[in-house]
């Protein structure tokens, strides 16, 4: 490269080349929709919602092998385990994998609750003392002989003699109850109907991280193919999994982002093409594109550490906006260069390029504000990458755009424009026609506007994947994950000590049968006060032992056969049992998917329930307690939403007033001011009216895709105000405002073909409205332009 | 989500007896208890009208059990004795036993008071004065195999029965056709609830089942009388075994 030019471009050769580096080393895609979910904070039901969302139950998978008989599914339940465990792919991801109960359990239970059981006797110090009345502990005495008539005596006269009032076993009892579709078969799990083996895994990574997620499913199913080819064919591996939908979505996202790529790319050719009769000037514009593109990425990877796939493919979108600055500055050097040169041509231009681009940056900007990690991605990729367009635009562009003129068919549209937009007199009805039509459109519509803030809105459902989950949890696991009761403790035994009230509480639900089960760790870990209570209830009264050997004498038994009991009720207690306990245990799982830690310490203990006949009087029930609550996830989330998008409305109100500040101390009069924000707000509320007539909902994408309906809006606004400063290059502004709308709206256009549900909606809100804006801001364009020789 | 917690906690009954250390046990009494004598002992379907009693004793436990997979069905009365090392009496009782191949038996205790006990292949049912209580057999190797254990020898499960007991046929001496088979449990948790169960009979019908436990609790019944081609319709299969009619 020679000339004056050069050292422009090699500093922008240079930079390109220090982004593109640190991109690719710095690069790393998520495609979780929690990205998009708003912080929550404090004690709110959003922060608990984002915690569960990314806790254990996230990262754990269930595995269903239909095999058609018992025998099969246990033979390739323990070869799978096995293969899993040894496959390099598989076996690092496995935080944990279960596909029977794990060894010593039975020991350890007994060895855990045994000791303790006198603090396990009942659920509460007045439930205790009353099994201890003297006609209770007649009752015990003579429901234990009976039992010992029944074929459980075996194991019941073994136990008996330290435990006559069969505590523990009743304890085993108790959370035996909550059963799900499973069995054990030779040391497996297997389901009920006996033709299905489950393995459950936990992923050592968030399920959100499709980078480690990807790779793993697929090496679960080539495993598992060489399993089903030992076992001679046959069986059927069906899943469950949060890493299975973040995989998919990510799929879908990138199918998306090359389509409009590519798509919004070979439009872009084609239009210059026929519009210049060279692709030397598209291609010329590549280090704008990759500059906006790649300063965008940089500045996510640099800020969050990573870049969501949606963001990515709104910066896709972006092509359409940062090329706008490429377009105009052509289009002038081709249909009306300076004298001096392609430099003095972008001098030209430049101040409503950065006009342009600032007013847009403003909206942006203003979206940083929002504690929305999504939001707050796209916006400073957005900001950033059309800042370094328009910095790319100034280094690049005169120096490689070369020898240029317009063709034949861009002199004829030249023309066409002209004609079309220069009508005076009474003609010029024609350029308030589609503005009344947008306003009476917007009156009409603007009613009919739904907003839509349910989180499912962001994410596309995958029916396939949707029905194999319902397939393998109806099989296995009964317990709702959307709604959940919370007991919030400032530490571990507060979390309990709430636990323990909303056991109770879903006890008497259960009861009247406002759910139809539920699952609950107080069972098995009450509180440590709730232990000590129990227990002391239990020793405290000296009466007992004689009063029970009378009652176990006068059914027949042998009284010297329960001493074991009486030392037992002499001796001091153990130490009550802590989450600890059991999770240093082989009944770790057994704990882990109840107890949640918060980042700040707090302590968050789950309980599940299914079958729910009636959430109000469940939730004022639960709520009784202190700390507790029923947590409904998704209506958390889009409660979130509603409220985010009020905010954000708010906040682009202010945008929109920062962007007319902008413009009124760039213009200082009324019409030029008013030629470049009125059409390009008129165009984002019949945008919302159009959509609302169309029955399409409105997201909070739809209003970030409104922010940059508004920001394009007033640039052609102020691309055509400009020209008030060079009347003789208005053919190449409304040229250039033309071509900026075509490619935006090819750009969009594409998006809002998408399957995937947010980029839809950034796609249709923004096609509709870029496409408004256009029209209304050429006709404003226009009465402004033929206002001034208007008799 | 982890599901262990609740698929495992009908093992957990059998827990407490697993986990805890073996305890020594008597020796079993080398002389069948008082009272065990057959009086109308169990056939095996036979159309001839030779008594089941009266026919050869089978050759060996396979000839046995294969007699007892030709039976239909069985309705037998019994009377029963538990001798527990808890009490210092025995617990005796009288009743009913019902059973319907492949794995059903249902047992109606008369005496001393009413009770019933239902085992199907998933689930072993009891009602009594304190109640009902269900335990899932399905979700315990060791419970399912103990509890269903007579109930696989009345089906003539030879296969199943191997797997899990080393099964032992002998005949008696000084009989014309008396025999005994018997079941030693082959795992260390089996053995840990039942250290024996054994059959007695006379030519192709039971007389007698006795348990014996670990630490040497014995369960002798008796069969009273029997009919070993019972059949059962559809109400009646609903009644005892819980089978709906198709």
């Amino acid at each position: 490269m020679k000339g004056p030019e050069a050292p422009r471009l090699w500093a922008g050769a240079l930079a390109l080349v220090g982004l593109v580096v640190y991109v690719l080393l710095a690069w790393k895609v998520r495609a979780d929709i929690t990205h998009f979910l708003p912080g929550g904070d404090g004690d709110s039901d959003v922060l608990l919602a984002r915690q569960i969302a990314v806790g254990e139950l996230s990262r754990t998978m269930v595995l269903l092998v239909d095999a058609g008989s018992a025998e099969r599914a246990v033979e390739a339940s323990r070869d799978f385990e096995q293969a899993l465990r040894a496959d390099a792919a598989t076996g690092p991801m496995l935080a944990a994998l279960e596909g029977g109960p794990a060894d010593g359990f039975d020991e350890a239970m007994y060895r855990i609750y045994q000791p303790r059981r006198f603090a396990f006797a009942a659920t509460s110090p007045e439930a205790a003392r009353a099994r201890l009345g003297d006609d209770a502990l007649v009752h015990a005495a003579a429901a234990l002989k009976r039992k010992l008539a029944t074929p459980m005596a075996s194991m019941l006269s073994r136990v008996a003699p330290e435990d006559p009032l069969l505590i523990v076993p009743e304890l085993f009892e108790r959370i035996a109850g909550r059963g799900e579709g499973l069995g054990v078969v030779d040391g497996r799990y297997v389901t009920t109907d006996g033709l299905s083996a489950a393995l459950f895994a936990v992923t050592a990574k968030s399920s959100s991280d499709t980078t480690a997620q990807r790779p793993f499913l697929a090496a679960i199913r080539r495993v598992f193919d060489a399993v089903n080819a030992r076992a001679g064919g046959g069986l059927v591996l069906r899943t469950t999994g949060a890493n299975r939908h973040a995989v998919a979505a990510e799929d879908a996202v990138t199918v998306d982002i090359e389509r409009v790529s590519i798509g919004s790319t070979v439009g872009l050719l084609a239009v210059f093409l026929l519009l210049f009769g060279s692709l030397r000037l598209p291609l010329s514009w590549l280090p704008v594109l990759a500059a906006g593109f790649l300063a965008g990425a940089a500045a996510c990877l640099l800020t969050f550490g990573e870049i969501h796939g949606m963001t990515l493919a709104f910066g896709a979108s972006l092509i359409g906006v940062s090329i706008d600055y490429a377009v105009h500055f052509y289009c002038h050097q081709s249909l009306a260069p300076a004298a001096d040169g392609p430099r003095a041509t972008m001098r030209r231009v430049w101040p409503g390029l950065v006009l342009g681009c600032a007013t847009t940056v403003v909206g942006f900007v203003v979206l940083l504000v929002a504690t929305f990690p999504g939001l707050r991605e796209m916006a400073l990729f957005s900001a950033v990458g059309l800042l370094a367009s328009l910095a790319a635009s100034w280094a690049f562009l005169p120096g490689l755009v070369g020898p240029i003129g317009g063709t034949r068919s861009a002199a004829w549209v030249v023309r066409w424009l002209d004609r079309a937009t220069s009508c005076r007199g009474r003609a010029r009805w024609r350029y308030w026609l589609p503005i009344v039509a947008a306003l009476l459109v917007t009156v009409v519509g603007l009613p009919q506007a739904k907003w839509n803030d349910r989180i499912a809105n962001l994410n596309r459902a995958e029916p396939e994947l949707g029905a194999e989950d319902a397939h393998v949890m109806q099989r296995v696991v009964k317990y709702e994950q959307r709604r959940l009761v919370v007991s919030v403790g400032a530490d571990e035994e507060r979390a309990l000590a709430a636990n323990d009230r909303v056991a109770e509480q879903l006890a008497a639900a259960l009861a009247e049968r406002q759910i139809a089960g539920y699952r609950s760790i107080a069972g098995l870990l009450p509180s440590a006060e709730r232990q000590r209570a129990v227990d002391a209830a239990m020793r405290s009264d000296p009466t007992t032992w004689p009063r029970l050997s009378e009652a176990l004498a006068a059914q027949g038994f042998v009284e010297e056969a329960f001493v074991p009991f009486r030392e037992a009720l002499a001796a001091a207690p153990p130490p009550p049992l802590v989450a600890a306990d059991l999770l240093g245990s082989p009944l770790a799982s057994l704990v882990r998917p109840f107890l949640l830690h918060l980042d700040d310490g707090r302590v968050v203990a789950l309980s599940y329930l299914h079958g729910i006949a009636d959430q109000a009087a469940l939730a004022a029930r639960v709520a009784s307690v202190p700390g507790a609550r029923l947590l409904d996830i998704e209506a958390a989330l889009t409660g979130a939403f509603g409220a985010y998008r009020e905010r954000m409305t708010t906040l682009l109100a202010f945008g929109v007033l920062l962007v007319v500040a902008l413009v009124a101390w760039r213009y200082r009069r009324l019409k030029l001011i008013a030629l470049a924000v009125v059409p390009a707000v008129l165009g984002a509320f019949c945008t919302i009216a159009v959509l609302g007539l169309c029955g399409i909902d409105l997201t909070l994408l739809s209003l970030v895709a409104l922010l940059m309906v508004v920001s394009m809006g007033v640039d052609y606004g102020i691309f055509l105000a400009e020209d008030e400063e060079h009347p003789g290059a208005r053919g190449a502004t409304q040229l250039g405002v033309v071509v900026d709308g075509l490619t935006t709206i090819l750009g969009f256009g594409l998006l809002a073909i998408s399957s995937h549900p947010a980029l839809f909606s950034i796609g249709a809100t923004a096609g509709v409205g870029v496409t408004l804006c256009l029209v209304l801001a050429l006709c404003f364009g226009s009465l402004v332009a033929t206002a001034k020789s208007h008799p | 989500m982890p599901c262990s917690p609740a698929c495992l906690l009908v093992e957990l009954l059998a827990t407490l007896v697993l986990a805890q250390d073996p305890q020594p046990t008597p020796a079993p009494a080398s002389q069948p208890p008082a009272g065990t004598q057959p009086q109308q002992p169990v056939k095996a379907p036979d159309p001839a009208s030779v008594p089941a009693q009266e026919r050869a004793r089978p050759a060996d436990a396979k000839t046995l059990l294969a007699v007892f997979a030709r039976m239909p069905g069985l309705e037998a009365t019994y009377t029963e004795e538990k001798k527990l090392t808890l009490l210092a009496l025995p617990l005796k009782s009288k009743g009913r036993i019902l059973f319907l191949p492949p794995g059903y038996l249902f047992r109606a205790v008369e005496a001393p008071e009413p009770a019933t006990l239902r085992i199907t292949p998933d689930e072993l049912r009891t009602e009594d004065r304190d109640g009902k209580q269900s335990i899932d057999l399905r979700r315990s190797d060791t419970v399912r195999v103990f509890i269903t254990a007579l109930v696989q020898v009345f089906a003539g499960d030879e296969p199943a029965l191997q797997k899990a007991f080393t099964v032992s046929y002998a005949a008696v001496p000084e009989t014309k056709n008396g025999w005994t088979l018997e079941l030693l449990p082959k795992e260390a948790n089996l053995q840990r609830m039942m250290k024996s169960l054994q059959l007695r009979g006379v030519g192709e019908a039971v007389t007698a089942i006795v348990v014996v436990d670990p630490n040497g609790d014995r369960t002798t019944t008796t069969i009273v009388t029997a009919d070993s081609n019972r059949t059962f319709d559809p109400a009646e299969k609903k009644r005892w075994f819980g089978i709906e009619a198709k």
